[in-house]
């Protein structure tokens, strides 16, 4: 009979009959997988922002001199991206991979033009993104910068800190993923951030006042130096296997990523069934109010970083450009040097907070979403401050990750 | 994911913790031990749904506060039960609401059983929605005290770590509730299923 049946943890002694009682009556079953893996992907998510910044890696792990090619939106950093003007793309002989450098920098970002609408800019980056680029490899690769960009203390330069998280994505069933966690140095961002930091003497420490209000997210009297620590990676398990990247909290297998739907309407009601599978699991989630915010990020999402068709990205850009709420805020750099086209909207949560999303609408990549708060250096210069989340590279590889020595 | 590079089982949780200022992606491993625990814990006492984010948050909060884990208090899951508690308590009335839900349960007398034990079961539904009744009753820090001893098998000590009160205090909460409990039982208990009923 089901009443006799102990519901709870059978090797646990019976105890007194009344707390039996209380057992039966209330004892659950343990949580299913997708409860496990949605919880354990946002504390990921907590662990990863909250890697303490300004450590540096007392060594790259990438070997220096060796190339590193990307399948799709490759984009160099800082102030060598800042030179490239020319999309090169070339046949690499060993992986026989098509790779792109495409000049998301520096180049002509600001080509729609200040006056664009936020709709001109996501439509010029859907067309953009269907342009070529090889679909397949034997990892899908990401790499994440996250951190904060800050004012120097004395206003003559713009700096970031943060951290690199790169995970590879093994397509085979038996496969080995792995995620590689790097902190980053402490450094300025643009060439002429580097120009005025070199002028400074070229400090590796600085030392902030107690009124910090308009420097950035950093402390009152906060010393931000550099104390060097190695990357460290580990294999993925668990909710990793077989998992093509996450959307709305959830895994989404390889066969499902090629089945997202690539035209925007399609997309749109594939992503809002996945977003009612997410309330169903979170009813605290109001969906009238939630909806377009979550589709909005699942767009995001999308474009961040999952291995999907260049018509899928293309079909999240014109989802994005249909849906009201962005607006264009002209050229700016992100925290990794970078220019693009700034998108102001707005995060709904807890407290509303006004974001920028930087698009570069000629090579349809999605280079960074970062708090919106602005600072005017010594100079006059108008900079970016705040947290910020960089997608610095995404795309497919033959090649094998460079596991660091901390590796499980 | 990723049970960290030198993690899982040769780590014990205070070291975990220690070390978790420098490699926070070490916090995960304590995800991995015990989100289960909460998670049954938390379900207990909102419901399946409720508990999937509210343990989920309970890590969360864990991790910002981790700075403030304090191992001469008390070892790391009864801290974790603590702030899982202390969420539970702003979801007092989805707790209520969930009480109340087991006192009007319908009885399923599918399959034309046998007689008795139709009735045995009608009783036993009845027997659940008193003592559902009663827990519902009850003060939230003797509820508290209660669950945490029935479905998280914590210890007195524990207990008085998970909610920072005093020793004492959790055996007479606990005395307290358990009274309130046999009296709505009655000496008659089918959910028991034991000799006297």
């Amino acid at each position: 009979m089901d009443e006799t049946t102990d519901r709870g943890n059978s090797s646990r002694p019976a105890g007194p009959e009344d707390l039996t009682a209380v057992r039966r009556l209330l004892s659950e079953p343990g949580p299913d997988h997708d409860a496990v893996a949605a919880g354990r992907a946002r504390l990921m998510a907590a662990i990863t922002a909250a890697e303490p910044p300004g450590r540096q890696a007392r060594r790259r792990w990438r070997p220096a001199g060796r190339p590193r090619h990307w399948a799709v939106g490759s984009a160099l950093l800082g102030a060598v991206a800042a030179s490239a003007v020319v999309v090169t793309t070339l046949a690499v002989p060993d992986t026989g991979a098509l790779v792109t450098v495409p000049p998301s920098a520096a180049s002509d970002s600001a080509k729609p033009g200040p006056q664009a609408t936020a709709q001109h800019i996501l439509l010029a980056a859907a067309t953009a993104v269907t342009a070529g680029a090889a679909e397949s490899g034997t990892y899908w690769r990401t790499r994440v910068v996250r951190g904060q960009t800050m004012v120097s203390p004395d206003r003559r330069y713009l700096l970031r800190r943060g951290s690199a998280e790169e995970i590879w994505l093994a397509v085979a069933p038996a496969g080995q993923s792995h995620r590689i966690f790097e902190p980053l140095p402490v450094q300025p961002v643009t060439a002429q951030d580097v120009a005025a930091w070199r002028a400074a003497g070229s400090p590796a420490e600085w030392r902030y006042p107690i009124d910090v209000d308009d420097f950035g997210e950093v402390e009152p009297g906060e010393v931000v130096k550099s104390s060097p620590s190695p990357p460290f990676g580990s294999r993925l398990t668990g909710g990793w296997r077989g998992s093509a990247g996450h959307l709305m909290k959830r895994s989404v297998s390889w066969a499902e990523a090629r089945r997202i739907p690539d035209d925007p309407q399609e997309l749109r009601a594939y992503l809002e069934a996945r977003i009612g599978g997410l309330t169903k699991k979170f009813p605290s989630i109001d969906l009238e109010q939630r909806l377009e915010p979550m589709v909005q990020a699942s767009c995001f999402e999308l474009l961040a970083g999952l291995p999907v068709s260049p018509q899928v990205r293309a079909a999240a850009f014109r989802l994005l450009a249909s849906m009201p709420g962005m607006r264009a805020e002209g050229a700016v750099t992100d925290p990794l040097g970078r220019t693009g086209q700034g998108l102001s909207y707005q995060l709904n949560g807890p407290v509303a907070r006004q974001r920028l999303l930087v698009v570069a609408p000629d090579t349809g990549l999605l280079l960074a979403d970062q708090t919106r708060g602005t600072a005017t250096l010594a100079d006059g210069r108008r900079v970016n401050i705040g947290a910020y989340t960089a997608y610095e590279q995404a795309g497919w590889t033959d090649e094998e990750p460079d596991l660091p020595a901390d590796h499980d | 994911m990723a049970a960290p590079p030198d993690a899982p089982t040769e780590l014990d949780d205070i070291t975990i913790m220690a070390r978790s200022e420098q490699r926070p992606d070490l916090f995960a491993v304590l995800y991995e031990r015990y989100f289960d625990p909460i998670h049954r814990y938390v379900a207990a006492r909102l419901g399946t749904h409720i508990a999937d984010d509210v343990a989920a948050e309970t890590f969360l909060v864990a991790f910002r506060k981790r700075p403030g884990f304090d191992p001469a208090i008390g070892g790391v899951r009864p801290w974790l039960y603590g702030i899982a508690t202390k969420l539970v308590a702003q979801h007092h009335r989805s707790e209520t609401r969930r009480l109340a839900a087991f006192q009007r349960t319908p009885v399923h007398v599918a399959d034309g059983g046998h007689e008795d034990r139709v009735t045995a079961r009608v009783t036993a539904a009845h027997a659940q929605g008193r003592l559902a009744a009663e827990i519902a009753r009850l003060s939230q820090g003797e509820r508290d005290v209660l669950l945490l001893t029935a479905i998280a098998d914590l210890s007195h000590q524990e207990i008085a770590r998970t909610l920072g009160i005093p020793y004492g205090t959790v055996g007479s909460r606990l005395s307290r509730a358990r009274g309130k409990l046999r009296t709505a039982l009655g000496g008659v208990n089918p959910l028991i299923g034991g000799s006297d009923g």
